[in-house]
């Protein structure tokens, strides 16, 4: 059996499943609350108020770097559940009796939600792209903020999304979740110069900071950072986003075996 | 109620136990009055650096599970207001009206050591709030925990 059609059917139904789920919008929601009201009045308020002190491009990235720092919190956190999820439905047996791989059914399923809980994300970078724009009168920022999202958030987002699906195979849930929120804030805000040894400020930050200051000139993401660097953050962001899920894949097919 | 002392209860005990070793080892991390208080007042006091937090935290997510009706979003939220308040620590030192929601000014700021009157009146007061603030979410909590429909719709939505 072709694995095309289970693919997108499964991409289809777990999609469906993560966006209609009331909780994502409640905490996307609760999250714009908590970040809007930052500072003189809000970010929002910065973003049409102050753009002709920014270069665009920069701006654009730092709004993007603004974003992909507090917003995968909620993403992993709400992914997290999503495979122990069929085994405590007990759904997944009866998915070992179908036509479809597994290997079909895990990117389906990584997909789907990933790309579920991303809408709302990117529906608020969205509204602020909008104030810059309705500021600027400049189309080009459309495809500029296009471009910054794909490539400072977009990798960092899978990446997390891969360890959310993943590691919860292994972790009781809320072990994941805490675990992850603990590590968000070691290996990407927190600074080096506390004298922690953290993963923050290399190449395997998936906030995103070589990439924002590398490709757009960001004067707050990773100062000093050159285009190479940039490419690097991806390629070992996305190779490891897919070495997890691999890995995944190797896990499940070995548990199934021993049943 | 009785999971929540239970975790609640377990919390305490470790941070009681690492600050008491700490403070024995003498890196105890908390703000000193000056004039110097007993050894035993000073001690006391400086447990309130992780039990407001820990009460505010509780109270809060006792609130907000029945709620929101989902434990990942409950989880998402308070992970999100730890970040967020440990990220923008100058706002919230900055603005008066943020100062009886600020959690974590003892490590942040820091406030440790010997600290000038005002400053330990200013903290103090803050620890105050937030256990206040604690002490009136966690019966509004146990209210909604009366609802045993709201509660199995939940178990539902996850």
């Amino acid at each position: 059996m072709s694995q095309i059609p289970v693919f997108f059917g499964v991409l289809r139904y777990e999609f469906w499943m993560q966006f209609r789920r009331r909780a994502l919008w409640i905490t996307i929601i609760c999250f714009i609350l908590f970040i809007s009201w930052r500072g003189f009045g809000g970010i929002f308020r910065e973003l049409i108020g102050n753009p002709f002190h920014f270069q665009l491009l920069p701006f654009i990235a730092d709004w993007t770097s603004s974003i992909n720092a507090i917003f995968p919190i909620a993403i992993g956190v709400l992914l997290a559940d999503r495979l122990p999820r069929d085994r405590r439905t007990k759904v997944d047996e009866l998915f070992t009796t179908m036509p479809g791989k597994l290997s079909t059914r895990l990117v389906g399923k990584y997909l789907g939600s990933t790309l579920a809980t991303l809408i709302p994300v990117f529906a608020i970078y969205s509204i602020g792209i909008g104030c810059i724009l309705y500021q600027n009168h400049d189309l080009s920022i459309i495809p500029m903020a296009l471009a910054t999202f794909a490539v400072i958030a977009l990798p960092g987002i899978l990446f997390v999304g891969a360890f959310s699906i993943a590691c919860p195979s292994l972790l009781w849930v809320p072990l994941y979740q805490f675990l992850f929120v603990g590590y968000w804030f070691w290996g990407n805000l927190l600074s080096p110069r506390v004298g922690i040894p953290t993963l923050s400020k290399t190449i395997l930050t998936p906030i995103g900071g070589y990439m924002a200051t590398g490709f757009f000139g960001d004067p707050y993401g990773q100062p000093g950072a050159t285009p190479l660097q940039g490419v690097e953050s991806i390629i070992l962001l996305l190779g490891i986003t897919v070495l997890v899920m691999v890995t995944l894949w190797g896990l499940m097919k070995w548990q199934q075996a021993r049943q | 109620m009785r999971r929540l002392l239970l975790i609640a209860g377990w919390a305490a005990l470790v941070a009681l136990l690492s600050s008491s070793v700490l403070a024995t080892v003498g890196l105890g991390f908390t703000p000193e009055h000056i004039p110097s208080l007993a050894a035993p007042l000073q001690f006391i006091t400086g447990q309130l650096t992780w039990l407001a937090p820990l009460l505010w935290f509780v109270a809060l997510g006792l609130c907000l599970a029945p709620l929101i009706r989902s434990r990942a979003a409950t989880a998402a939220l308070l992970s999100g207001i730890w970040i967020i308040e440990t990220i923008w620590k100058d706002y919230f030192a900055y603005y008066d009206w943020l100062h009886p929601v600020f959690l974590f000014p003892t490590t942040t700021l820091p406030l440790v050591g010997p600290l000038p009157q005002v400053y330990y009146t200013l903290w103090l007061s803050n620890r105050f709030e937030l256990i206040g603030t604690a002490l009136v979410l966690l019966p509004i909590g146990w209210l909604l925990l009366h609802n045993p429909e709201g509660l199995l719709k939940g178990s539902s939505e996850e």
